[in-house]
Formats: structure tokens, C-alpha cells, sequence
């Protein structure tokens, strides 16, 4: 299936767009907020106006011969900011401008309007300001020394994904729901009575204001439609009028107005605040097929078009660069993705195979478009064919990254432990990178990275941070004082345990924040049970609350424990002093013994009982201090284990490390090996990966480089095919490919005008190999290659 | 039991269908001059120097290679893949060396495989004189025959002795119904030319039941092997040969009535 011209010209416009600061919004909610028509109202029901007053006032945006229209901001990439969020210094706006990675560029009257109207609006009482004023002093230092990062300090909580239920309701189906849970309010004996109802008239004003936003575009239709010479076009035009006036509103009646409608319930969520991760359209294939096959069917909509609605929707997603951050992290991090992770194949709601038509055509889209957003995976059941696994490893091996591969049967019993039902279980699958969640009926929230190896290196020294000269770990005592390997974890044990509880204790006052200054009805009205329950997705709303701390570093963590274990307890070949010493040194002097560390200690990823017991004993550790506390909001919270490219943070943080790691280097990402550490090859990395129990998880990431050579043949292809299927017979839950050849990654570290094209899976997704900071450049080619010799 | 080893590969997918463990026994009775594993050839353990880097540095160390293995240690390893052999119907190879010059602990693997449903397959060249051949054939899935020439004064001068022993043991495996792929290593200046070639067609026409061959163009992966080994290396600057490069012969092959693969 060939692009067509027009979607080979959406296509290019998008790529060559370039990222821009919009003060649109910042623009308006300001405005709103100094109106001051709000002030008597009740947060749930400001914020609900504050919305609409954007909606209403937003340009609308209409791109040359799209199909799905609508943009966040006046223009592709043009990026709209959340000042109740987080402000832009003028300072971040020029960081931002000059930076070589993704660099969003402001003209002098976005800079003006900061400088004169949003900043002195806005300054000290964004939610950033009001989360670093309440937030306790031993967290702040725990924050500052790299031990964990915090999600909502720049993005709102979202991290959800639309329910498939919600293609086939319209937003007047949900006020209809509104009302019903309105009458249905006891405003007398329930305490929450008067918040329930403040919240319900929020969702009732978010809804006509989304209503009305889509009108706008119905009416902007018309008009170009008017001013079209070109006829085929101009029905065109007026068609997509027409999807206007039906959608949102009413629940869609074909793919055309199925996926317009997503996309206007996408641009209300991310205009509404700037969650983490955007919005997702979730099982997409399951979402559309009924429709797909309805249209077929009656030949009202032939294949080759549907394509281009898929690509022409495709485009809008690429669109949208994720929203740049500010301070530190506005120099540091420059993702461009904004994790959309639609999903394709799994099991229906009655557990059988849903692999159809629309999964496969969606496979072709993915092929054929080749860019970084959305980004897909594939969920792989028992019960799907071989053969959708075997199309997917044809794009896996062509080195795009995507899709990344899930296990249904796991993702599900993860669930059902988690106390969802059967059915919402099946319903859902992964978000952002390998989050699992009920799709439109879970709020799952990630709160922030968790270094596990940083605290080793405190439990070595006391409690002592040398990088930041702070007492901020218990005194469990020093190095030299652990007798045994029992002794030097049990103390392990109390500092994870100590640095955990900062965290939560930090996450459940950020949480209230949350709460109290930022409800979010739009999202709120598509997370069921939000209106039955008449409470904000903010505030335990949704049908299921789940909440995350993500560790990171497993396989470093576990080589180092291993490398002590087997040194200076078991072998007694190196003393726990002279083991300081190295470490303080970087190794300088120390080069014999960081070469025993490195080559002579047994490492995870190679299927070795004597260094995965260590792996399952910090996993389990992780498991025991985490999962099972409760948040303000009511949310259960779990353990997941992914890094995005915090393994890389962490690391600089990180000195060097007993397992032969020099200082300032990354730490090992997801549930993968150190780079380099796994010398047994794939089966041997599936094997110690599969070894701790993911399905007491809420997601694990496994990264696999693998060369094209591998994959070049039919047998090689279908090896992956069988990799992944005795992977997730163990349980395993998400594995990816990176299918390049190191020497390719180098010369484009040389040439990188020669690989402006050059897509690689980072973590959980796929980027430009060219917006990656030099380090992270350097750690994916340095992951080990599976070659054969 | 024990047996001599000297590696254990796994997720060996050139060595039989699917997902595989290959145990490389030590020891051979040849010594082909292109052999790209000349650490197999001497049953004892050899010595082999290996070269580590870390950042600017490198750290040299000699390395003896081969070992002695029980049956229960090597079992140990080869069951640690079993889900894997399951899932792409693969399973284990023995591989050299000579697995043949180990008869015993090498029918007692294969055993222990058959009894786990494990799919087995031996890489062997034949050129060796061994009276429990059948035995060995009722517990191998698939035989990996190599073939390396038709013409006895090429083998003796560029391989060693036993020629007619591989064409014996050959007809032997095919006549107890064991499953063959013959395998060929192009060799330039050794067996690629029309001369070698048809009468390597030739002698394999005389065994009717072989319908199935691989080309295996010459690799110099070998080379710094027998560098490390403080060998000299037989093939000289011999350059690699491509799979681009045997599409003739690949040919020459199927013309003659061969599923090449």
C-alpha cells in the first residue's frame, strides 16, 4: 500500500514543520484568570470556564488537504504552555530557542507577551511554585542528589488512555449521564454532596464547550469550501463540515467520524492541562473495526480510502511535539515524543482472538508512514496468529523501532491482581512506554524515576551523598561494617525503604495539590465512572486508581550487589576498603581490578543463578516497600520497572559503581543487562529478565538490540517470532527491538546529516537518533549486539 | 559420563530449524585448512589468547579452551532452553570437532534430548571408523553431513585421513532412514571448481535418498583464531567468499536436482 500524493505532502509538512513556542493559551488562560468572571466560582467549575474560554478563542487551524482536522496550537508543532503548570522564564524561552536537540524557537512576540503578560501573572503561583513551597526539606535533598524525579513538577497527571467504549458514545450521550448523576445527588446527608455537584456542572460546561469547538471547525469548513475551486475537493470540504456538526457530539457512525472524533476528545485533553503521557487512542483496530466492516460492507467506504483517513490521522499526532520543559530539565531533556502507544491485536472482552482486517491495515500504516508519533505496539495473546507477530517482525527488522511487542496474557493477570474486572482487563493494555492499564476506566498515575543503584552507593557510605555533601540517607553504617552480604543488604533494605517513604510522603502532598487546584472535568467525563461517582479523574474519580513509582536500574543494581557477593564476601579476593578505594578513585590505579569486575563477575542477562538471585532479592525488595500503599486520592500504588532516559540522569548522579561502571555513566535501562554485560545472547537475556514475576507489575521493559543480519532470512524472522513467544510463555511483559547495526549508529554519530531519518528505540520508545544527547547516543551503541560470530 | 567440550552457544540459529544450544565437542581427527574453530582440534585443552579492552586500556590473558564436562553438568545447561526449543521446534546440536570421536558421552546426550523431546542434530564430517553409528542414528533428528570434496588426494593434501569413511558412514546414516543435510564449505582453490563440484554431484548421486544441501562460502573468521593460538593460518590472505559470491555454484547445484537452502 503506497502513500498517496496528498498523504506523502501531509506527511512532509509535518516533518519538516518546525517546533515553535505558541503563547496562545498561555496567552487566554491568563486573560480568563484576570477577568476575574470566575472568581465566585468553585475550582472544579473555573477550570471548566477557563477551557471553554480557550476553546472559544483559539484559532482554528485547518491544513491543506488534511482529512482529520484540529491542532493544539495555531499551527503544526506550534506548542502551546500551562503557566498554572509551570512558567517559562525568558531565560528557559532562549535556552529553548538555541538548543541543538529539538529546539523550539519563540519570535520576539511570544517573548513580549511573557515577559509583559504571563510571567508577571503567573510567577509564584503556578503549581510548580506551590509544590516546591510544600514539599518537605529531606525531599528536596533527596530530589537534589538524583535519588528520585517527580513527574507532576512540569506535567499534570494523565497518563491514561480512552476507552473503547468512548467511540461509540458522544459527548451529549455523557451530558444525558451528567444529569442523570445530578438528580441522583443527595445534597443533604452526603458530605461530598456540593463538591460532587460542582464537579458534575464543570463536566456539563466542558462538554458544550468541546461541542462548540468542533462547530467552529464545521463553520471554518465552509468557508474554505466556499473559496475551493477545486470540486472534488470542496465536497470534500464539506463532508468533513458535516463530521463536525456529528462528532464529538453524537457517537460516530463511520471511520472518518470515529477518528475525528478521537481527535477533538485528544485536543481537549491536551488543551485542557499538558498531562503526562498525552492522550492515546488505546485499541485503536478493536475501536474501529465494527465500523470498518459496517462501511465495507454497505460500500459506503472503500479500503484505499480508509487508508488515507488511518494515514491522514496518523499525521496529526506527529503534529504534536511533547511541550518543552523549564529550568534544568529545559536544557537536559529533549524527548520529542509524546507517547501515544496505540494498540493493536490482544483479545476482545470475551477473551478471543482479536487480531482483524483493521490490525493489519494499521501494520501497513505504520510501515508506510515512518514517523515518530503515534508510536505502536503490538499485544501478542496465545490466541493471536503467528502470523500477525511475523508482519510486525517485517517492520521491527526494517530498524524503525515499532512496534513494540506486549504479552496480553500477562498484561491481563496483571490486572485481575490488581482487582479489575475480567472484562476491563481484556479492554486495556499499555500506555506511555510499557504502562499497563483498564483503557477509559483506570486513572494510573506515574509519579516519578526511583535510582536503586544511587542508593547502594549511599548504604556504602553511611547515608553519606559525596556529590552533593549531604547526610541524607539513614546511618546504617559504613562499607567496612558489613560482615556478610545478609548484613550489607539487610541495611540496603532500610535505606530503600528510608528513601521511599520521602518519596511517597512527597508524592501524597503533591497529589493533594493536584486535587485541590487542578481538576480536570474534560478528562474526568471520559474516564468512566467519573460522572456516576461525580468525582474528578484528580481525585479517585475513575473506576480503578493506581499509582506508580518506577525503579530503575535493575541490572546495574543487581551486578553491583552481584559483584560484592562474589569479591568480598564469597572469594574474599578483594577487601571491602580496597573496594572503596577504587570506587572513590573512579578506578584510577584501580584499572586490574575494574578489569576483574568487568570481565571475571558473573552478570545478569546471562542466566546465571548466582547473579539473578540478586536480581529477583532487589526486585522483590522494590515489591515489598512499594506496592500496596494508598494515596490521598485512594489510589493502590504498584511497582513498574522502566527508565524512559532517566537510566541516563541517573547514572551522571551515580559514581562509579562495584560492578566496574566508571562514574557519571548510564545505569542499565528497563529490566535489560548492563550494556555490554549480557554475553550468552537473547535466550540467556529472556531468561534472567523472566525471572522475577511480572505479573506482580504493573509493566517491565526489555530491550533487545539485534542486527538486520540476524533478521534477513525467513527462519531468522521467525527465530524473533519464537524469542517472543517463549518469553511471554514465562510471563515476561513487554519486549522491543532494535534492529541496527552498531556501525551505522557510529557513522551517524560522524554524519548526522546523512541520518536525519535514522529512527532507534530509546527506552519505551522510538526517537531521532539525532536529538539523543551524545551520551545516550554512545549507550545504544554500546548495548549489546546479538550477533553471531 | 564426561565428554571434552570446549563451548556452549546458545540461541545457535545456523546449526538446524529453529532456536538451538550447540555443545562444540573437542577433539578432531582433521584438520582442514580453512577450519574457522582450530581451538576444537586437539582433545586437550588448548591455550588461546584473548584480548579485553576497557576504555584506552587492554588487558591480555591466556585462556585454556576446552574442558571436561559431566553428562549432568552439560544436561544442566542444555535444559535451560527448553522453552525456547519448544516454541520454534528447535532443540540441540553437537558440533566439533568431532562429535563422532565421542560415541559414548555424545549417545548418551542425545538420549537424555530424545527423552525431553528435545530435537537433536549432529554436525559431523564422518571421516572417522565407529561401530555404534546406528545406535547413534535411532537419537539424532538430523544429521549436518559435510561434504568437503569427491576427490581423495584433495582431502588427504587439505583435510587428513579417512576419505572413504565419509562416504561410508553416509550411506550407512541414509540407509537407517536418519534425516540429512549435506553440508558444503566452498573452498576457494579447493573445491569450487566445475572439476570438484561435479564430481562432488557425481558421488552424492550414488546415494539416492539426499535431496537437500547447504553452501557454506569460506569464511576468514578463522584467521585470528589461529593467530591467538600462535598458529599459522593455512589459507594465507584467501579473501572471504559472499553469498552473492556462490549464487553459481548455488546454481550448478539446483540444476543437478538439489533443494539448495
Amino acid at each position: 500500500m503506497k502513500l498517496t500524493e496528498r498523504i506523502q505532502k501531509l506527511r512532509e509538512q509535518s516533518l519538516n514543520a518546525e517546533n515553535r513556542i505558541s503563547a496562545e493559551r498561555a496567552l487566554l488562560i491568563t486573560e480568563f484568570y484576570k477577568s476575574g468572571v470566575a472568581d465566585a466560582e468553585p475550582v472544579p467549575v473555573q477550570r471548566a470556564m477557563a477551557f471553554q474560554y480557550i476553546l472559544e478563542h483559539k484559532a482554528i487551524c485547518i491544513n491543506k488537504g488534511e482529512l482529520i482536522v484540529g491542532e493544539r496550537g495555531p499551527a503544526p508543532k506550534a506548542t502551546p504552555t500551562y503557566p498554572e503548570i509551570c512558567v517559562h522564564s525568558l531565560q528557559d524561552l532562549e535556552i529553548l530557542h538555541n538548543r541543538k536537540k529539538v529546539a523550539f524557537l519563540s519570535d520576539e512576540e511570544t517573548r513580549a507577551a511573557y515577559r509583559d503578560i504571563i510571567i508577571p501573572y503567573w510567577k509564584g503561583k503556578s503549581n510548580r511554585d506551590r509544590i516546591f513551597k510544600n514539599v518537605t526539606s529531606e525531599w528536596k535533598d533527596a530530589y537534589e542528589a538524583g535519588i528520585f524525579t517527580e513527574f507532576q513538577e512540569q506535567r499534570a497527571p494523565g497518563h491514561t488512555v480512552l476507552g473503547m467504549k468512548m467511540f461509540w458514545t458522544g459527548l451529549n450521550d455523557l451530558k444525558s449521564e451528567i444529569y442523570v448523576a445530578l438528580e441522583k445527588l443527595d445534597l443533604l446527608d452526603d458530605p461530598e454532596g456540593v463538591d460532587k455537584r460542582d464537579e458534575l456542572r464543570g463536566m456539563e460546561i466542558v462538554c458544550d464547550a468541546m461541542v462548540a469547538y468542533a462547530e467552529r471547525h464545521a463553520r471554518e469548513l465552509e468557508k474554505l469550501a466556499g473559496q475551493e475551486s477545486d470540486p472534488k475537493r470542496r465536497t470534500e470540504l464539506l463532508q468533513m463540515a458535516q463530521v463536525c456538526r456529528r462528532v464529538p457530539a453524537n457517537a460516530p457512525q463511520t471511520v472518518q467520524e470515529a477518528l475525528q472524533h478521537y481527535w477533538f476528545i485528544h485536543l481537549g485533553v491536551v488543551t485542557e492541562l499538558n498531562p503526562w503521557d498525552s492522550f492515546n487512542p488505546g485499541r485503536l483496530d478493536q475501536s474501529l473495526y465494527p465500523l470498518y466492516k459496517k462501511q465495507i460492507e454497505e460500500g459506503s467506504v472503500t479500503k484505499e480510502e480508509v487508508y488515507e483517513l488511518l494515514e491522514s490521522f496518523w499525521v496529526k499526532f506527529n503534529n504534536h511535539p511533547s511541550p518543552p520543559k523549564v529550568g534544568v530539565t529545559a536544557e537536559e531533556s529533549n524527548t520529542y515524543t509524546d507517547f501515544s502507544l496505540i494498540n493493536l491485536g490482544g483479545v476482545k472482552a470475551d477473551g478471543s482472538d482479536g487480531v482483524n482486517e483493521v490490525s493489519y491495515m494499521l501494520l501497513d500504516v505504520i510501515r508506510e508512514m515512518r514517523i515518530l508519533q503515534p508510536s505502536s505496539m503490538i499485544q501478542v495473546s496465545k490466541k493471536n496468529p503467528d502470523r500477525f507477530i511475523r508482519e510486525a517482525v517485517e517492520i521491527i527488522k526494517t530498524g524503525f523501532g515499532q512496534p513494540s511487542v506486549f504479552n496480553t496474557d500477562a498484561l491481563v493477570q496483571e490486572m485481575l491482581r490488581a482487582g479489575k474486572s475480567i472484562t476491563d482487563a481484556r479492554n486495556g493494555g499499555c500506555s506511555g512506554c510499557v504502562e499497563t492499564g483498564a483503557f477509559g476506566t483506570e486513572a494510573y498515575i506515574l509519579t516519578g524515576y526511583f535510582n536503586l543503584p544511587k542508593i547502594l552507593e549511599l548504604t556504602l557510605n553511611d547515608g553519606f551523598d559525596r556529590r552533593t555533601g549531604k547526610q541524607i540517607g539513614l546511618k546504617t553504617g559504613r562499607a567496612a561494617d558489613y560482615k556478610t552480604y545478609e548484613e550489607l543488604f539487610a541495611a540496603y533494605r532500610l535505606q530503600v525503604a528510608h528513601f521511599m517513604r520521602i518519596k511517597l510522603i512527597g508524592n501524597n502532598i503533591i497529589e493533594r495539590i493536584f486535587m485541590k487546584y487542578m481538576p480536570v472535568p474534560f478528562l474526568s467525563v471520559l474516564i468512566e465512572d467519573c460522572i456516576s461517582n461525580g468525582k474528578d479523574y484528580m481525585c479517585g474519580g475513575a473506576r480503578y486508581n493506581s499509582s506508580y513509582v518506577q525503579g530503575v536500574g535493575l541490572g546495574s543494581i543487581t551486578d553491583m550487589l552481584t559483584a560484592l557477593r562474589y569479591h568480598v564476601y564469597d572469594r574474599k579476593d578483594v577487601t571491602m576498603p580496597e573496594m572503596m578505594e577504587a570506587l572513590e578513585a573512579d578506578f584510577k590505579g584501580y584499572e586490574e581490578l575494574q578489569y576483574r569486575l568487568v570481565y571475571k563477575t558473573p552478570k545478569y542477562g546471562n542466566d546465571d543463578d548466582y547473579a539473578d538471585r540478586q536480581e529477583v532479592e532487589v526486585f522483590d525488595l522494590y515489591y515489598d516497600v512499594l506496592n500496596g500503599h494508598k494515596s490521598p486520592r485512594g489510589a493502590t500504588y504498584r511497582v513498574n520497572m522502566l527508565p524512559t532516559t532517566c537510566h541516563v540522569y541517573f547514572g551522571r548522579v551515580t559514581g562509579a559503581t562495584p560492578d566496574g561502571r566508571n562514574a557519571g555513566k548510564p545505569l542499565s535501562e528497563g529490566i535489560s543487562p548492563v550494556q555490554g554485560a549480557d554475553i550468552n545472547g537473547p535466550t540467556a537475556v529472556i531468561k534472567s529478565a523472566a525471572k522475577i514475576d511480572h505479573i506482580k507489575t504493573g509493566g517491565t521493559l526489555l530491550n533487545q538490540k539485534f542486527t538486520p543480519s540476524l533478521l534477513a532470512t525467513e527462519e531468522g524472522a521467525m527465530n524473533l517470532v519464537h524469542l517472543v513467544r517463549a518469553y511471554f510463555r514465562m510471563d515476561g511483559h513487554h519486549i522491543q527491538f532494535n534492529v541496527v547495526s552498531a556501525d551505522t549508529l557510529r557513522d551517524a554519530q560522524k554524519h548526522p546529516e546523512e541520518y536525519k531519518d535514522l529512527i532507534v528505540r530509546v527506552a519505551g520508545y522510538s526517537d531521532y537518533f539525532n536529538d539523543l544527547g551524545e551520551d545516550l547516543q554512545n549507550e545504544i551503541i554500546c548495548r549489546t549486539e546479538q550477533t553471531q560470530l | 559420563m564426561r565428554g571434552n567440550i570446549f563451548d556452549i552457544k546458545r540461541y545457535a540459529i545456523h546449526d538446524g530449524p529453529g532456536i538451538r544450544t550447540t555443545v562444540f565437542l573437542k577433539g578432531c581427527n582433521l584438520h582442514c585448512r580453512w577450519c574457522h574453530n582450530p581451538e576444537s582440534q586437539s582433545l586437550e585443552p588448548s591455550r588461546m589468547w584473548q584480548i579485553h579492552r576497557l576504555g584506552e586500556k587492554e588487558f591480555r590473558e591466556e585462556k585454556m579452551v576446552g574442558y571436561c564436562i559431566t553428562a549432568e553438568e552439560l544436561w544442566t545447561e542444555l535444559r535451560k532452553d527448553q522453552v525456547f526449543f519448544e516454541e520454534s521446534a528447535g532443540g540441540v546440536t553437537f558440533s566439533g570437532g568431532e562429535p563422532l570421536l565421542q560415541p559414548d558421552f555424545l549417545l548418551e546426550m542425545l538420549k537424555r534430548c530424545r527423552a525431553a523431546h528435545f530435537r537433536t542434530c549432529v554436525d559431523t564430517a564422518g571421516a572417522v571408523n565407529i561401530g555404534g553409528l546406528e545406535e547413534i542414528c535411532r537419537y539424532t533428528d538430523l544429521f549436518l553431513y559435510d561434504i568437503k570434496t569427491a576427490e581423495p588426494d584433495t582431502f588427504r593434501t587439505f583435510i587428513g585421513e579417512g576419505y572413504e569413511n565419509v562416504w561410508d558412514n553416509l550411506k550407512r546414516i541414509v540407509q537407517h532412514g536418519a534425516q540429512v543435510l549435506i553440508r558444503i564449505p566452498v573452498i576457494p582453490g579447493v573445491n569450487d571448481s566445475l572439476v570438484a563440484l561435479s564430481a562432488i554431484v557425481g558421488r552424492l548421486k550414488t546415494i539416492p535418498a539426499l535431496h537437500r544441501i547447504e553452501l557454506l562460502p569460506y569464511h576468514r573468521t578463522g584467521a585470528d583464531k589461529y593467530r591467538r593460538l600462535g598458529r599459522e593460518y593455512g589459507m594465507g590472505e584467501t579473501a572471504s567468499l559472499t553469498e552473492t559470491g556462490i549464487t553459481g555454484i548455488k546454481e550448478y547445484f539446483r540444476e543437478n536436482g538439489y533443494e539448495v537452502l
